[in-house]
C-alpha cells in the first residue's frame, strides 16, 4: 500500500541541500572513474562504502546511488571515444559509438550515449517503484532449469544476430565458452585447462580481459599508424589550435526520437534482466544490442549507426534502477554493486529482506526518490564533460595514444593490485586482435564468457535436482516459454535470412 | 556450379577444426569428472563446429563474394606494442611510477618529435617542442600519481626510485 506521510518525509530528506550536495559529489565521481580504462564503478562505491559508519543513510546511499549511476555512464565515454569501454557494461557502445567518433560524429554518439542512459535509468527506476512487488514475485520462480533456458535464449540470440556468417558467431561464442571455463571448476574446485599456472587457477578476470579484448587491439592499430603513416598520425607540437578551432555538430531531437526502437527495447531488456539475479549491464546491453538489431531499419547498425548507442547505452543504465527489485523484494543482489548496496544498507541499520518495504518504508522511498534524483545530476555533469571529451578525440593519436595505453595499464593493476592481470589483458588483447581481423563478432564471445558461469551453474545444479533427467530442462511454464522463444527465433532468423540471400541473389 | 578454393579463410578454418578436434580428444586423457569436462566440450565442439562453417562457406559462396583477411604486416606491432605495455607494467612496480611514467612517455614523445621534425625539415624549432612534451609528461605522471596513488591508494611495492 502506498504511505503519503512516508513519502512525505522522505521528501523533505532528499530534496534537503546536503543530500543533494552528497548526490552531486557521487555523480561527478562516479563518471570520472568510470571513464578510465580498467576501473570498474565498483572500485568507488567500495571505497566509499566505510562512509556509511559516520553518514546518515540518505547522504550515504546519495554519494552511493550517485557514484552508480555515474559510473554505469561513464563507461561509455571512453567506449565512444576511443573504442575503450571504460566498464565492461560499456562494451556493446564501443561498435557503433567509437565508428561514430571515426566518422567526425563523436559529439553526436556521446550525446546520445548521454540521452539513453538517462532515458533509460529514469524508465527503469518508474519500473523500480511501480513494478517492484510484481516483478519480484516472478524472480524466485526462476530456478536453474528456468535460468538454464534464459542464458541458453540469450545465447542463442547473440550468435545468431550478430553476424552475416554463422560459423564466425559460432567460432566466436565457443572462444568464449573455453575462456570462461579456464580455471577452477565452479562446484568441485577441480583444475581446468590452467596449465600448471598458478595465476590461471582463479580463471580469467573480467575487466582486464574485455578491456583487453577492445583496447588493446585499438593501442596496436593505433602504434602502427603513427609509425608506418607519420604524416597522417599529425605533428607533435600542433595541438591546442586545431582542437579549439574544431566544432562538431550536437543531436537533434528527430536524431534521438528516431532511436526509438533502441531506446525502447534496450531499456525494456535491460530493466527485465536486470530484475534476474545474475545476468548484470554487460550480458543485458549485448542482449538488447542483438535483439534490436533485427528490428532496426538503420543499415549502419553495428557500423556507426546512433541507434546502437542508443540500444546499448539505454540497456547498460536501465540495470541501475532494475537491481534493487530482487535486493528489495528478497534482499538478493542481483549484482556485485547491489551486494555493496546492500551491505551500505545493513551497516546503516537497515536489515535487507522482504520485509524491508514494510518495516522500512521511509528508506524505501528515499532510496526511490534519490534514484530519481541522480538522474539530472547525471544529465548536467554529463552534459558538461561531453565538449572536453569531443575535444579529447582530436588530439593528434601520438600524444594521445601513449597516455591511453599508460592509463590502461595501471587501471589494469590497480583493479585488484595483481601483476598478471595485466598479462591477462594484453593476451585478450592478441584475441581481440584476431578477432578484428578475421572479421569475428565480439558478441558472441563476451556474452558467452559471462553466461558460461552462470550457465554451468544453474544447468549442473538442475542436473543435480533432477538426478539426470532432462525432461526437468522442460518441465515449468517458465522454461517452456523460454524454449519456444529459443526455437521461435532461430527458425525466424533461419528463414530471413534465406530470403534476404533469395532477394540478393535474384537482383 | 561449386567450384572449391583453398583461401585463407578455408586454411584458418580448417586449423581450427584441427586444432579443437585435438583437443577435444586430449579432454578423454585428462584426470577430471565427466561433468567438469561438460562445458570444455561443448566450447571446443562448438569451435571445430564453427571453424568447420568458415571453411564450408568459402568452398560453396561464389569468388567476389569471398572476404579475405587482410595480408598487411602487422606481426612486429603485435609483438612489439604488447611487449611494450608489458614493460611499462614491469618497470612502475620495479623501479617507480614516477620514474617509468615520465620516461616512457618522454621518450616516446622525444622521438616521434624528432622524426617529425627530420622529416617536415624543422629540426631547427624541435627543441622548445620537446620542452614543451616534456612539461606535458610531467602534468601526466603527477595527475597518475595523485589519482592512483593519493586518491585510490593503489598498493605499490616498495621501489629504488619514486
Amino acid at each position: 500500500m502506498f504511505d503519503m506521510d512516508a513519502m512525505r518525509e522522505a521528501f523533505f530528506i532528499v530534496f534537503a541541500l546536503d543530500t543533494v550536495i552528497f548526490i552531486m559529489i557521487g555523480v561527478v565521481v562516479g563518471i570520472s572513474v568510470g571513464a578510465i580504462p580498467g576501473l570498474a564503478h565498483s572500485l568507488p562505491i567500495a571505497l566509499v562504502l566505510p562512509f556509511s559508519f559516520v553518514l546518515p543513510i540518505h547522504q550515504t546511499m546519495g554519494l552511493l546511488l550517485g557514484t552508480y549511476k555515474g559510473g554505469t555512464y561513464g563507461g561509455s565515454i571512453t567506449a565512444i571515444s576511443f573504442g575503450t569501454p571504460g566498464t565492461s557494461g560499456a562494451a556493446a557502445t564501443v561498435a557503433d559509438g567509437y565508428a561514430l567518433t571515426k566518422l567526425g560524429k563523436g559529439k553526436k554518439a556521446l550525446e546520445m550515449g548521454l540521452y539513453a542512459s538517462v532515458t533509460g535509468d529514469v524508465l527503469s527506476d518508474l519500473a523500480l517503484i511501480f513494478l517492484v512487488v510484481p516483478i519480484g514475485m516472478m524472480a524466485p520462480r526462476f530456478g536453474p532449469a528456468e535460468l538454464s533456458a534464459l542464458y541458453f535464449l540469450a545465447l542463442s540470440l547473440v550468435v545468431v544476430f550478430s553476424t552475416e556468417n554463422p560459423g564466425k558467431g559460432i567460432l566466436s561464442a565457443g572462444i568464449g565458452f573455453f575462456l570462461a571455463i579456464i580455471g577452477r571448476d565452479i562446484l568441485t574446485g577441480g583444475l581446468r585447462f590452467t596449465f600448471g599456472v598458478r595465476y590461471l587457477e582463479a580463471g580469467f578476470p573480467l575487466v582486464p580481459l574485455l578491456i583487453g579484448f577492445f583496447a588493446v587491439p585499438e593501442i596496436i592499430k593505433q602504434f602502427k599508424e603513427i609509425i608506418s603513416k607519420p604524416e597522417q598520425s599529425g605533428i607533435v607540437g600542433e595541438v591546442a589550435e586545431r582542437i579549439l578551432s574544431l566544432k562538431e555538430e550536437g543531436l537533434t531531437l528527430k536524431e534521438f526520437i528516431g532511436s526509438w526502437r533502441g531506446l525502447g527495447l534496450g531499456t525494456i531488456i535491460g530493466t527485465l534482466l536486470g530484475a534476474l539475479p545474475g545476468p548484470g549491464a554487460t550480458l543485458c546491453s549485448y542482449t538488447a544490442y542483438s535483439v534490436t538489431s533485427q528490428f532496426s531499419k538503420d543499415v549502419n547498425y553495428g557500423k556507426g549507426a546512433l541507434e546502437g548507442v542508443a540500444t546499448a547505452e539505454a540497456a547498460n543504465n536501465a540495470t541501475c534502477g532494475a537491481t534493487f527489485i530482487p535486493l528489495l523484494t528478497f534482499g538478493i543482489p542481483g549484482s556485485s554493486i547491489a551486494a555493496l548496496l546492500m551491505a551500505a544498507l545493513i551497516m546503516e541499520g537497515v536489515p535487507v529482506g522482504p520485509r524491508v518495504v514494510v518495516d522500512h518504508t521511509v528508506v524505501v522511498y528515499t532510496l526511490f526518490l534519490l534514484l530519481l534524483l541522480a538522474n539530472p545530476f547525471n544529465l548536467l555533469f554529463g552534459k558538461l564533460l561531453i565538449p572536453v571529451y569531443s575535444k579529447l578525440t582530436k588530439i593528434p593519436a601520438a600524444i594521445l595514444w601513449p597516455v591511453i595505453a599508460i592509463v590502461l595499464v595501471i587501471g589494469t593493476y590497480a583493479l585488484n593490485n595483481r601483476p598478471f592481470d595485466i598479462v591477462i589483458c594484453l593476451i585478450a588483447g592478441l584475441i581481440g586482435y584476431f578477432f578484428k581481423w578475421f572479421k569475428l563478432p565480439d558478441g558472441p564471445l563476451v556474452l558467452s564468457f559471462l553466461v558460461t558461469p552462470l550457465f554451468e551453474a544453474n544447468f549442473r545444479q538442475a542436473l543435480t535436482i533432477s538426478r539426470g533427467d532432462l525432461t526437468y530442462f522442460f518441465a515449468s511454464g517458465i522454461s517452456q516459454v523460454l524454449w519456444i522463444v529459443t526455437v521461435a527465433t532461430i527458425i525466424l532468423f533461419v528463414r530471413k535470412r534465406r530470403k534476404t540471400e533469395g532477394k540478393i541473389a535474384g537482383d | 556450379m561449386i567450384t572449391f578454393r583453398v583461401t585463407l579463410n578455408v586454411k584458418i578454418g580448417l586449423l581450427i577444426m584441427i586444432l579443437s578436434a585435438a583437443a577435444f580428444i586430449w579432454t578423454y586423457f585428462m584426470p577430471l569428472r565427466s561433468m567438469e569436462l561438460f562445458i570444455p566440450r561443448i566450447s571446443l565442439g562448438l569451435m571445430g563446429f564453427g571453424g568447420f562453417l568458415i571453411m564450408l562457406k568459402d568452398f560453396l559462396e561464389s569468388a567476389e563474394k569471398i572476404f579475405e583477411p587482410s595480408r598487411e604486416k602487422i606481426l612486429p606491432y603485435l609483438i612489439g606494442v604488447p611487449a611494450a605495455m608489458w614493460l611499462y607494467g614491469w618497470s612502475f612496480r620495479n623501479i617507480g611510477l614516477l620514474t617509468s611514467t615520465f620516461l616512457f612517455l618522454t621518450i616516446w614523445w622525444v622521438s616521434i618529435s624528432i622524426r617529425d621534425a627530420k622529416r617536415t625539415e624543422t629540426m631547427q624549432s624541435v627543441t622548445p617542442k620537446i620542452l614543451k612534451l616534456a612539461a606535458l609528461a610531467f602534468l601526466i605522471t603527477a595527475s597518475v600519481q595523485l589519482l592512483f596513488i593519493e586518491l585510490l591508494n593503489m598498493y605499490m611495492p616498495r621501489t629504488f626510485l619514486p
